[in-house]
């Protein structure tokens, strides 16, 4: 279509400008857009036309960026605030606490079907941790209970029977060992960091 | 081209948006135009549109509101050209707002100029 405007590089600068700004468009808007804005400039500049005769043009045109906002394209800086993405990290963190499992997979499926955040991010909020920050807390509070607070009873054959029964001593302190503790306070954090990385890490929204 | 909204509050900014449209329907309901002819003529018209660019997407509008339609004419030189006219709906459409305009402008002037007395 626009093949006598090839090698002005004005006319050329306009045209990629205008794709970029369209690019949100729904295809069928764009292409029609796209073409008008195309057959407007073969008519209107030509092999001979000046270069003040193109800028000329140009500038009657108005910027690729009205032309796209005239076409409903909204500008970049105002795009939709992320409500899909914040809602995707409460519910992978706190969703996850409170409905443990089904919260988490929600959570994963709102994260997959955002179109802002990349591939990478996205592997990122599911895989720290599976099951989410609601299932590391089970596992920690079962674990606690059951499995590291190993006590025991003194023996029942005391010596001095005037002396106060002892009470069961507890091999761990607190609840868990302190490298298990330290374990612990690294699982709980880390889906809280990658959440709030996630937050920081929301780009503009791409088309899929 | 002169920056019609510098001079001219955003309130008529949208009075003006609204009534190019009808503008660009009355102008196509005289003759079938191409693109660029229509938009040159609009922009011929001082005040009416900002930018030449943003009249397409306003005929986009149009075409997909069923009152505007195109068809495809060679020009002299073998060329495609795309040509819009107006649709029975259009100008049905057309009608509807020139009878309004004037009935909303007469009334607006008379507000606007009540220093000349009834009737004036």
């Amino acid at each position: 279509m626009s093949t006598n405007l090839s090698g002005l590089p004005e006319v050329e600068d306009f045209r990629s400008r205008l794709r970029l700004a369209v690019s949100s468009l729904p295809r069928h808007q764009r292409d029609q857009l796209l073409e008008q804005i195309d057959a407007h400039l073969d008519e209107a500049v030509s092999g001979s036309s000046s270069d003040v005769e193109v800028r000329q043009v140009l500038d009657q045109l108005g910027t690729p960026e009205a032309i796209a906002a005239a076409a409903g394209s909204p500008p970049a800086a105002s795009s939709r605030p992320p409500y899909h993405e914040f809602i995707a990290l409460v519910v992978l963190t706190v969703g996850s606490i409170l409905v443990p499992i089904l919260g988490w997979v929600v959570g994963v499926v709102l994260v997959w079907t955002s179109n802002r955040w990349s591939l990478a991010q996205k592997w990122l909020g599911t895989l720290v941790w599976p099951g989410g920050l609601g299932l590391v807390l089970v596992a920690l509070l079962s674990y606690g209970v059951s499995g590291s607070q190993v006590c025991h009873s003194r023996p029942l054959t005391v010596p001095d029977p005037s002396a106060k029964p002892l009470p069961p001593s507890c091999s761990a302190s607190g609840l868990l060992g302190w490298p298990l503790q330290v374990l612990a306070i690294l699982l709980i954090l880390a889906p809280v960091a990658v959440a709030l990385y996630l937050g920081l890490r929301i780009r503009k929204p791409q088309s899929v | 081209m002169r920056d019609v909204n510098a001079s001219i509050g955003p309130g008529f900014t949208e009075l003006r948006r609204g009534v190019v449209e009808f503008c660009v329907l009355a102008l196509l309901a005289e003759e079938d135009r191409y693109g660029l002819e229509l938009v040159r003529q609009l922009s011929a018209l001082d005040g009416l549109v900002t930018s030449e660019g943003t009249i397409y997407p306003l005929l986009n509008r149009l075409r997909d509101a069923g009152l505007v339609q195109t068809h495809w004419r060679q020009t002299d030189d073998g060329r495609p050209r795309k040509y819009y006219e107006v649709t029975t709906d259009g100008t049905t459409a057309l009608a509807r707002f020139r009878e309004d305009w004037i009935r909303f402008t007469r009334v607006v002037n008379r507000v606007l100029q009540p220093a000349r007395g009834p009737g004036g």
